[in-house]
């Protein structure tokens, strides 16, 4: 066997050495500097001694070597006592044995000196040789090939083509290998290759069949693959790790430096990466959305974006929100080149419910993936206070007495306006002597109006105001999913003007001209009279079994004066009706009537006496006059339309779900005395879009809700999308719905961010040790990779080095020399 | 900001209140404000008082009034017709029996106002012993019983801005009240308010006021307001002062500088009436 101490390049680097030294010898001897021809000439004799020493070296083995065996491997050993610190102490010794030499020949020519310098000190480590004892260690053992672990990007993103017409980043992969062939060919010398390809899972593959068809994977999760590929290997030899992807990692890379470098470090093998994507990509995206998850109805909730721009000079696009499929609000921002820019907007969640949102880019010229233009998003919308608007005409008794209940309940957000003081009335008073505010009509009607969940004009003449002008507004507000309540009085209905206005629209009676036939009042004292649908309406409800609900009604003080109206509205409920008064139409009047309108509802109550449902019944023996305040709290939750009053409920056990996750319905069904009601059956309904008026319907079934009402649905396998449920019930002979929505991701994150990343693979690489090859087309055949380990040694030898005769011979022939040459130059 | 339209709509607005039929002024009978008054016995000294109070809140406030003041007893099965009861004196009366006491108790307790006015023209006489023993009886100890009401307190600013309860005399500069539940359920003034309203047939005041003459009256009679303003609106005006501040907080419109898109469809509109 042959033991080589350098390997040629040094050797070379040596012979320069060499030749440089007397070259510079030569030199400094022709410009008379006789030092520099010393150290010429040291530097000769030194790099000859040291090439020289190696050839003693491996002459010495292969002659102490047995001939017999077969080594394969050496190494080199002290067999003396002293290990490290004698080598240590040998080496200072001899370094300071050359320089006392180099002392010692002062005066010398320089040829002479180099000579006594060189002589004394190859003496000197010939003696440390003698002194550290130094053998080889020979060995012939054997390895076995250990595995080298070709892992390939396999996610969708990798179906790319960076450029319009390029090619895909799985062709390249596929051209690597086919043009590294002889590269593959030496990693096989000394390994095994074995091939995965990665997305959301691993899979075993081979070199032939790898990146041969489209990449399919929804997930680039790095981390998992390697952290499974290493799993593989745990007690076998793993040789090394290469890693071929475009870097867009979705997500489990980009957990914190630290936290991935502490990840890349416990893999304890070298991970090389080949970056397969190339600059250029062009895409838009809604890289991310924040929003809360939970807003409050009827106040606004921020959410931003944030949109990024790769492969695009600097330019403006327009972003726009749109909720449940409807573009609410638009907003040009300045993208710049290849970077983010974030853009917020403002909604205001009309009820309480679940809202989809998705915010949205239009797609740009040669874009490479438009998927990533948009994202939807789900925002549970929840109440925090019932926010009342009590507007009231004049101070009354049924004025104060709604106040008094509304500020009671702490779960109002009341905000009242009472009219004190009139335009017919006599101001002899300063105003400063005066706490009167102006009534802030545009204020509340046109800028805060929507903030508030119910309105209740009580009384309340909107002519002498100046709120004719607002009366659309209110319209609007109730049409777009607000409560307003109209009580009766003097200065209401059509007494107040408001015949032919936008808000006769919404109230759910008909109100009567006031220039026409008939009193607009009547004044006489009545007990209102139940209609069949007002003994179990929720806001009539006064107790859950009907004859209870009939008893309290019956024993409440009798009402004074109504307001007359000329019917309910076809479409409206009459809860109450007067036991005396009939319409034009010969119906009974109506006094208490519900409705709906657009999204929102309504409430009519045509007398101002309701008050004596509490006070003056409060008067009577028994009666603790909570009818008032049970009255107005049904009226209040009917007209915000709070789901604990719906007798269908739907929901889905989560707002987002990922692709092909199990979507669980739950239904629960009550009864009109909202208790749950056993057996009864819900068909339910599930359709896929955005926009309620185009979803399309995807499947339905019919569920049957056990003895607690509620029954289950398992939905499976819904491909992405926005799904809307609606669901449908008869409860007494009424048919009753309700409604859910929910949200299954778009496979994936993988195309929102499809610009290749090279950094997140030259953090790999860096961390494990590896090299980032990045984007290569051929991979090179010299890969470090971890040699195959030891499996079995079949014979060892040792030689000695310091033992040798002709050691000994070769130390005192150079001290014979120096001796020899010290006495011809005088110096003994 | 004012736009033609605008102008024009309230214009019309205008000549419609102007030329608009005379409604009925009243709903019926309970609708309107109404004093009764209280009686335990005691004669009346200002039968014609709470007329004129009554006649003033109609000439200066928005509130619908009914000029007749029924004569009410605590066990009257009308008591609870009327949530504000006058209960004036110049002389000792006997505190009701334990029906009367709890009927007037509940009638306070389920929103009722109690007014106390003392003719007797001293703080310390025989009627103003008999109102402290009827309220001792009304909230025995260890309830709170009458206490200063605070010159900040609402009734003081719920229509004029009043400093002290001034009536034909001017002996006492604060009121006392029993607060239950922060609504101030009595109130006890002890100048003689119904003095100061007093008039007779022919308009002329009954009694005069001492020491501020005439503006002293006026006084007087904006404290009977106040008085009534409270019991009807309760603290409205506290309120106010926290209407900015909710307002604000309670932000709906967006202002994120972002456009609405127009509607691709027409709006709704109200159907024809």
């Amino acid at each position: 066997m042959t033991v080589a101490l350098f390997d040629p390049r040094v050797r070379w680097l040596l012979a320069a050495v060499a030749v440089v030294g007397l070259a510079l010898a030569a030199i400094a001897r022709r410009r008379g500097a006789p030092r520099l021809v010393t150290i010429g000439l040291c530097a000769t004799f030194g790099a000859l001694g040291v090439l020289a020493a190696e050839a003693m070296v491996a002459l010495t083995v292969r002659l102490a070597a047995p001939g017999s065996a077969q080594f394969n491997e050496h190494r080199w050993v002290l067999l003396a006592p002293w290990r490290r610190r004698g080598l240590w102490f040998g080496s200072v010794a001899v370094i300071a044995i050359a320089l006392l030499s180099w002392r010692a020949s002062r005066g010398a020519t320089p040829l002479r000196r180099a000579l006594l310098v060189w002589l004394r000190s190859a003496a000197a480590l010939v003696a440390l040789v003698v002194f550290l004892e130094p053998a080889i260690e020979l060995r012939q053992v054997a390895r076995e090939p250990n595995r080298v672990a070709i892992v390939v990007d396999d996610s969708r993103s990798m179906g790319l083509a960076d450029h319009a017409g390029g090619p895909t980043r799985t062709a390249r992969v596929r051209a690597l290998f086919d043009a590294s062939s002889d590269a593959l060919a030496a990693w096989r010398r000394d390994h095994q290759l074995d091939v995965y390809s990665f997305s959301d899972v691993v899979s075993p593959a081979s070199l032939d069949g790898v990146a041969r068809t489209p990449p399919t994977g929804d997930a680039t999760l790095i981390r998992k693959a390697l952290e499974t590929v290493r799993a593989r290997y745990d007690g076998r030899d793993l040789a090394g790790v290469v890693l071929l992807s475009d870097g867009a990692a979705t997500g489990d890379v980009d957990d914190g430096d630290g936290a991935i470098r502490d990840f890349l470090r416990s893999l304890d093998t070298r991970v090389h990466t080949v970056w397969m994507a190339r600059p250029g990509l062009k895409d838009v995206a809604v890289e991310r959305v924040d929003a809360d998850e939970f807003a409050f109805v009827r106040t606004v909730v921020r959410i931003e974006a944030v949109i990024r721009s790769t492969g695009y000079p600097a330019r403006r696009v327009q972003v726009s929100l749109a909720a449940d499929g409807k573009v609410e609000r638009q907003k040009w921002v300045e993208l710049p080149a290849d970077g983010t820019a974030t853009v917020s907007f403002e909604v205001t969640p009309p009820r309480v419910g679940r809202y989809l949102y998705e915010i949205a880019v239009p797609a740009a010229d040669d874009e490479a993936v438009t998927a990533n233009n948009s994202r939807a998003f789900v925002i549970r919308v929840i109440r925090d206070k019932i926010r009342v608007l009590q507007v009231a005409g004049a101070p009354s008794w049924d004025v104060r007495a709604l106040r008094a209940m509304l500020e009671e309940n702490p779960n109002v957000d009341l905000i009242s306006f009472f009219i004190l003081r009139t335009q017919d009335d006599i101001a002899l008073v300063p105003n400063d002597e005066m706490s009167l505010i102006p009534f802030p009509t545009r204020e509340l009607f046109e800028e805060q109006l929507p903030s508030f969940d119910v309105i209740v004009l009580q009384n309340f003449e909107f002519m002498p105001y100046g709120i004719g002008d607002y009366l659309d507004n209110i319209r609007s507000y109730v049409e777009g999913g607000g409560g307003l309540a109209m009580l009766g009085g003097d200065m209401s209905f059509s007494s107040g003007g408001y015949h032919g206005t936008p808000v006769a629209a919404a109230l759910p009676v008909e109100l009567a001209d006031p220039w026409g036939q008939g009193d607009l009042i009547d004044t006489g004292t009545f007990a209102p009279a139940l209609t069949e649908v007002g003994r179990t309406h929720p806001v009539t409800a006064l107790r859950y079994a009907v004859p209870d609900n009939l008893a309290a009604w019956k024993a409440l003080p009798e009402l004074e004066g109504v307001n007359r109206v000329l019917g309910a509205k076809p479409d409206a409920t009459v809860l109450a009706v007067h036991p005396r008064l009939r319409t034009a139409r010969g119906q009974p009047m109506p006094v208490i009537v519900a409705g709906d309108y657009g999204q929102g509802r309504t409430l009519a109550v045509t007398t101002d006496s309701l008050w004596r449902y509490g006070f003056v019944a409060a008067g009577r023996p028994g009666d603790d006059g909570r009818a008032y305040g049970k009255l107005w709290e049904n009226a209040i939750r009917w007209l915000i339309q709070d789901p604990d009053l719906r007798n269908l409920h739907v929901d889905s056990d989560a707002v987002e779900y990922a692709p092909r996750a199990t979507v669980r319905l739950t239904a629960r069904l009550l009864g009109r005395d909202y208790q749950p009601l056993p057996k009864g059956k819900v068909a339910i309904t599930w359709k896929r879009g955005a926009d309620p008026a185009t979803a399309a319907v995807v499947g339905t079934t019919t569920v049957t809700v056990g003895d607690d009402g509620t029954g289950t649905f398992d939905l499976r396998g819904l491909p992405p999308g926005v799904y809307r449920i609606e669901a449908e019930a008869e409860v007494a002979g009424r048919k009753v719905t309700a409604g859910d929505i929910f949200l299954v991701r778009d496979a994936s994150l993988e195309l929102e961010e499809p610009a290749g990343a090279p950094a997140t693979l030259e953090l790999i690489s860096g961390a494990t040790g590896g090299r980032a090859l990045g984007a290569i087309d051929r991979l090179p055949a010299d890969l470090a990779f971890d040699l195959p380990r030891v499996v079995r040694v079949d014979q060892r030898a040792d030689v000695e080095l310091w033992s040798r005769p002709m050691l000994i011979a070769l130390a005192l022939v150079l001290l014979g020399l120096e001796w020899l040459l010290r006495q011809r130059s005088g110096y003994l | 900001m004012i736009t033609r339209r605008r102008l024009l709509g309230a214009g019309l607005v205008g000549a419609a209140a102007l030329a608009r039929p005379r409604w009925a002024r009243a709903i019926g009978p309970g609708s309107k404000f109404r004093i009764g008054q209280l009686s335990l016995g005691q004669p009346a000294p200002r039968p014609g008082a709470t007329r004129r109070l009554l006649w003033a809140i109609d000439k200066y406030t928005s509130i619908a009034v009914d000029l007749e003041s029924p004569v009410v007893t605590p066990t009257a099965s009308t008591l609870h017709e009327t949530p504000f009861l006058y209960l004036a004196g110049d002389r000792e009366f006997a505190v009701p029996g334990p029906t009367g006491v709890e009927a007037l108790r509940r009638y306070l307790t389920f929103g009722g106002f109690l007014l106390i006015d003392s003719a007797e023209g001293t703080t310390d006489g025989a009627f103003d012993k008999s109102v402290r023993a009827l309220c001792a009886a009304l909230y025995p100890a260890p309830a709170a019983n009458l206490e200063l009401v605070p010159n900040d307190h609402v009734v003081y600013k719920s229509f004029y801005l009043l400093d002290r309860p001034v009536g034909r005399l001017a002996l006492s500069p604060v009121m006392e009240g029993v607060t239950r539940s922060g609504r101030l359920t009595v109130a006890y003034v002890q100048n003689d308010l119904g003095g100061a309203w007093s008039r007779d047939n022919f308009g002329n005041y009954d009694f005069p006021c001492e020491p501020d003459g005439e503006r002293q009256r006026e006084l007087a009679f904006r404290m009977g307001v106040n008085l009534v303003m409270y019991a009807l609106c309760l603290d409205y005006k506290t309120d106010q002062v926290h209407v900015p501040f909710i307002m604000r907080r309670r932000r709906w419109r967006p202002d994120d500088g972002a456009q609405t898109p127009p509607a691709t469809t027409p709006p709704s509109k109200p159907p024809s009436p």
